[in-house]
């Protein structure tokens, strides 16, 4: 369960000040796989970071009942300069995850290789994003929060996702960011659409996708 | 029960970054604990031969290797927290994505990390020392732990505010190494406060630091006792800083955790 109460969210940048959430209360739909839209700049990552946790709003409350993960990105969590086993390591002693076993699935389902035992900051964005995913499937989660990284990497890794998901579709649920609208149509029960000051729900994730496209045709 | 499960996460987060710490910092290299052990060992030989060479003899007790020591150990406990905790909150911000870890949490990992090593390496070379048949009797453990936990207090409290000032602005970790190198020749690393002149007395008993250095050399020897050192003056210095410290990191953790 997640609920946001009065919550506004704004950022300082070089043009000024770049309002992502303004007083928004909205309760996140339970259970359903969620794909958030948005224009770039928009704030989807930063609506993840907050639902995670990882981020504290301006003002306002954020109420988070369950286990959520933490956002699985790019930039995510991993320390750059330890290497992967390390990081995996870390995740497992904050998450009280059992280490050996851990180890054995993620090195099984990143395909990492020996990689596995180099610094993050040597990674390719396809090889960090194999092991967030990995790292986050086996420790278990009821909602997952994907920054971008689903739908990269090989076909065959991409069907890996996609079972490894299936298979826990009973207990969680996803929330995900995605620039491919495919990804969110094979994922998304419900869109999200963040239009830079509100969210709005849309059950029909196609016609979300319509109004995201007319949107973001304006804008550019 | 809320309280409870909060503080067991709160542990499993200060001891998964301790060991995390403790690895990339004497695990990882070849030469590990060596270089713990190495530094003071520098600071030690350096002075000892500076010392003798002046045909000067220890301020206090026998030994100028153990007056040096009972003076480095101290500086490098505070000297090192404030330098690993400024620099500590930028350089583990990605760990700040987990939304469990808190910059408390890698400052009190810091703290029990910089505690036992220098601890370590004290009793070592105390251990050293009564083997070369110098001998130790400690005056006063109490006043010895008393003035540590001041030492890690202030070294908290300037690192805080020095992460906190970081954030803003980068440039300034060199500013800092600037003004604090003075410091080093200021807090009584090779000296007691009765040594200084009476000038020098006035302007240094401002120095927390000093007054620190006396008070744990209080606790050291029982042959001195230190006519500086002004208990109510160290504490509050010591705790308006740390609450300072404490309240910079408050206002700016939500910058912190900025990617």
């Amino acid at each position: 369960m997640i609920e946001f109460r009065n919550v506004t969210k704004a950022y300082k940048t070089k043009n000024g000040k770049n309002t992502i959430l303004n007083n928004v209360s909205f309760t996140f739909p339970e259970k359903k796989n969620i794909g958030v839209l948005g224009v770039n700049g928009a704030g989807k990552s930063t609506l993840l970071r907050l639902i995670a946790g990882s981020e504290f709003p301006d003002s306002g409350k954020i109420i988070r009942k369950g286990r959520y993960s933490w956002p699985l990105g790019f930039s995510g969590s991993f320390h750059p300069a330890l290497s992967g086993i390390e990081n995996l390591r870390f995740a497992c002693r904050i998450y009280n995850a059992d280490i050996k076993k851990v180890t054995e699935y993620v090195k099984d389902f990143s395909e990492l290789g020996d990689y596995i035992n180099e610094p993050i900051q040597t990674y390719s964005s396809g090889m960090r994003s194999r092991l967030a995913f990995a790292l986050s499937m086996a420790i278990d989660f009821e909602v997952y929060l994907v920054d971008e990284i689903m739908g990269v990497g090989d076909q065959g890794f991409q069907k890996k996702c996609r079972d490894a998901f299936d298979e826990k579709r009973e207990r969680s649920s996803i929330i995900m960011v995605s620039h491919s609208m495919k990804t969110i149509k094979d994922y998304s029960d419900v869109a999200l659409l963040l239009t830079g000051k509100e969210l709005q729900i849309h059950k029909d994730v196609d016609k979300a996708i319509a109004y995201y496209n007319e949107l973001s045709g304006i804008k550019t | 029960m809320e309280l409870l499960n909060a503080l067991s996460v709160q542990g499993r987060v200060i001891s998964a970054l301790t060991l995390r710490e403790t690895r990339s910092r004497y695990g990882n290299r070849k030469l590990g604990f060596f270089w713990a052990l190495f530094e003071p060992f520098a600071h030690v030989s350096v002075f000892i031969a500076i010392f003798s060479g002046l045909g000067r003899s220890a301020p206090i007790g026998d030994s100028i290797g153990v007056f040096i020591l009972t003076g480095i150990m101290p500086w490098l406990l505070f000297n090192n927290l404030v330098s690993t905790i400024m620099n500590g909150l930028g350089a583990n911000k990605a760990l700040l994505g987990y939304p469990q870890v808190m910059p408390m949490d890698i400052v009190i990992s810091r703290v029990l990390i910089e505690f036992s090593s220098i601890t370590i390496v004290f009793i070592l070379f105390i251990g050293f020392a009564i083997f070369l048949g110098i001998s130790i009797k400690i005056d006063n453990f109490i006043q010895l732990l008393s003035a540590t936990a001041l030492f890690i207090i202030l070294g908290m409290g300037i690192g805080l505010i020095n992460a906190a000032i970081l954030i803003s602005t980068p440039s300034y970790s060199n500013i800092y190494s600037a003004i604090s190198r003075p410091l080093y020749f200021a807090s009584g690393v090779f000296f007691t406060a009765d040594f200084l002149s009476p000038g020098a007395y006035q302007i240094l008993s401002y120095n927390p630091l000093l007054h620190m250095m006396d008070w744990f050399r209080s606790g050291f020897y029982p042959s001195f006792n230190s006519t500086l050192y002004d208990v109510k003056y160290t504490l509050i210095v010591t705790f308006v800083v740390f609450f300072i410290g404490l309240l910079a990191e408050r206002l700016t953790s939500k910058k912190a955790r900025q990617i």
